[in-house]
């Protein structure tokens, strides 16, 4: 069930991915160059993430280990630099209208049920649950800041799909996410994230491959998030059907009492 | 015999129990929308098998079908609603005595009341249809509508207007005809005042709801008062609900302890007829790092009698109306996915009395736009205690969205 918890900041950075629906950054971002410093590069990637707000539909499908699929379609928003978002589901039937509101960077989050007529406001540890039977948990949807997050060393330099990354090991700080640690590729070029590879304590749980870079209204965006969950031998691709930064979307869309209210264009 | 007469208990309340879950139609819901109008909805089978000793098996399916409508009439004004059609087929006659304890039976048959209970063989309603009018912060909503309040997951204590199943307490409800009007402030900030209208002013009910965010101690709060007209308690002598005025007062919280989610929600109720009592619904839950769900509630119920053997009014209106019977009852539960796309889960509920009620539950997306909903309840434990022993109870519903 969920409950109510305003808890200390935390939030990840496939949030940021997977809610606004893509990986953005400035064509004009600086080249980074190839420091030994971890919280550098966290901030490089932060700043280079960074979507002041944004608009978008994206098409989730998972599949699972048997093979079967389950697709939605899902209409977002987001502004505050993605601090605050709302995720409404149009497709299929079965859970369309149904919305998730973030705030606070993903530290609170609510549900709302569009046939029971029903908002939940969810507690800290209910991020840690799988988001509509997805390999996203709504953890991995939270917005927060790498840096807040995550502390960083650098591991090296590699070449991932022809692109050379840093590679970065990123351990939660105390208010971050559950995972014992992240390990996670970001161009050189343009300090975009290309994977993230989670870790508990013991396994490798999940890897999220970034791919289809594409410009879009003059910022680079990963047109494909795909979230292969080792555990379960399933995986979920988030693919960005339409995206636009032009236009910031109306404030009152962040609040909870919206949540019941068709939204324009419903 | 015994009838809900309830305004404010609008659906028929008699959900609450393995027993009343025994004699209740299964009934479900869906969406849709429509200047266009939108239509959605689902197809739903629900098989329901009841057994008791003296009973043995009893079969009920029903098949609903609701059909979903909306439409945005203008800027700012938008109608919403659902009709539900269902068809039960079965033993939709029910004698409610072997889901007594024996002694309660004999004195029912000894008071000549009637012990039979009889479903619709064919029901259609209108289950929620309402206009909504929105001007900014505030939203004016006209028309039978939900009214669900309270953070509590098996019982809610503040929601005097809907009653819970309590084992399948996030199914839908049926919506009860209000003027309600809500303004909003900040994140979730929110005033709500309700009128349920019946024959005149003075029998009409009426609610208001305070809710907001603490940021200080980061807890969500509410403070909601009643004041409706109340048929949930049975007559002693007359076995006939009880009309009276009841008014409460009551606060819901929520937030986050120790790591763990909590909650309260209670009230104080002043009855114009019966004694006054509390009641209220405290609850923990926590999600491991592997995703597994734990939760864990306490109810305490004032209104009845506090131990075995429970008056034949407190089972009547547990039976009918949905309400506790004893003094409440400490739930534990336990939910993973044992799979990616079914979860498991199982609740047990423990009382004072030494009964207690088991409900596992499985829930499968067996396609794009299909569940499949399997659950059971059995008792076990004392006779005569709140969940009496011998009921055995399985639910298996299939749902088609379209």
């Amino acid at each position: 069930m969920q409950r109510h918890n305003r808890a200390t900041p935390t939030g990840q950075r496939i949030g940021r991915l997977a809610v606004v629906g893509c990986m953005a950054a400035s064509l004009h971002t600086e080249t980074g160059s190839a420091q030994d410093d971890g919280a550098l590069w966290l901030q490089r990637i932060d700043t280079a993430e960074r979507i002041p707000h944004s608009y978008g539909v994206m098409r989730q499908t998972i599949t699972t280990s048997g093979g079967s699929l389950r697709t939605f379609t899902i209409r977002t928003w987001s502004a505050e630099n993605g601090d605050v978002s709302l995720m409404a589901y149009v497709d299929p039937p079965r859970v369309a209208g149904d919305k998730i509101l973030q705030l606070q960077g993903g530290d609170d989050f609510w549900y709302y049920m569009k046939r029971r007529d029903v908002t939940r406001h969810f507690a800290g540890h209910n991020r840690r649950q799988s988001a509509m039977g997805s390999d996203f948990s709504y953890e991995d949807m939270a917005t927060g800041d790498l840096t807040e997050d995550y502390t960083a060393e650098v591991l090296g330099f590699e070449e991932v799909d022809g692109v050379e990354t840093v590679r970065l090991r990123c351990t939660p700080t105390e208010s971050g996410p559950s995972y014992d640690h992240l390990v996670l590729w970001a161009s050189v070029e343009d300090n975009l994230t290309r994977k993230i590879e989670y870790y508990d304590e013991q396994h490798h749980l999940k890897t999220l491959l970034l791919s289809d870079i594409r410009v879009i209204e003059d910022r680079k965006v990963a047109m494909k998030l795909e979230m292969v969950n080792h555990r379960e031998g399933s995986k979920t691709l988030l693919e960005t059907i339409e995206i636009t930064f032009a236009e910031e979307p109306d404030p009152s869309l962040f609040t909870q009492a919206a949540l019941s209210r068709r939204i324009p264009g419903d | 015999m015994i009838r809900s007469s309830t305004q404010e208990h609008t659906s028929p309340a008699k959900r609450d129990s393995l027993t009343a879950m025994a004699l209740a139609s299964i009934m479900s819901a869906a969406p849709v929308s429509a200047q266009t109008v939108d239509i959605s909805g689902y197809f739903e089978n629900t098989l329901q098998i009841d057994y008791t000793v003296q009973t043995k098996e009893q079969l009920l399916n029903a098949a609903k079908l609701r059909l979903d409508f909306s439409s945005s009439i203008s800027n700012g004004l938008e109608f919403t609603g659902n009709i539900n059609f269902i068809v039960n087929v079965g033993a939709i006659e029910r004698d409610i005595r072997p889901y007594l304890p024996d002694a309660t039976a004999r004195e029912l048959e000894s008071a000549g009341a009637t012990a039979t209970y009889a479903l619709d063989a064919t029901r259609t309603f209108l289950d929620n249809a309402y206009l909504t009018w929105l001007a900014g912060p505030v939203r004016l909503r006209l028309g039978k509508q939900q009214l669900s309040w309270g953070p509590a997951y098996s019982y809610n204590p503040t929601d005097l207007f809907h009653r819970k199943n309590l084992l399948d307490p996030t199914y839908e409800k049926e919506g009860v005809t209000a003027i309600r009007t809500d303004y909003g402030w900040g994140v979730s900030g929110q005033l709500s005042v309700i009128a349920t209208p019946a024959e005149d002013l003075a029998s009409s009910g009426y609610a208001v709801r305070f809710a907001t965010h603490v940021e200080s101690i980061g807890y969500d709060f509410a403070v909601t008062a009643h004041h409706v007209r109340d048929s949930t308690a049975i007559d002693p002598t007359t076995l006939q609900p009880t009309i009276q005025r009841r008014s409460a007062l009551g606060m819901e919280l929520s937030g986050e302890l120790l790591g763990l989610g909590a909650w309260l929600e209670g009230n104080y109720n002043w009855m114009q007829h019966d004694s006054d009592f509390t009641r209220f619904v405290l609850g923990i839950d926590y999600t491991l790092e592997d995703g597994t769900y734990l939760l864990a509630e306490a109810l305490y119920n004032g209104r009845n009698q506090l131990d075995r053997p429970y008056a034949l009014e407190d089972w009547l209106a547990n039976l009918y109306f949905g309400e506790p019977i004893g003094t409440g009852w400490i739930m534990a539960g336990i939910r993973r996915d044992i799979s990616e796309l079914t979860l498991a889960s199982i609740y047990l509920f423990a009382t004072p009395d030494g009964s207690l009620l088991v409900n596992p539950r499985v829930d499968a997306s067996i396609a794009q736009n299909a569940d499949l909903v399997a659950f059971s309840a059995f008792t076990i434990g004392r006779e005569d205690g709140a969940f009496p022993s011998g009921l055995y109870s399985l639910f298996c519903r299939m749902t088609v969205y379209f």
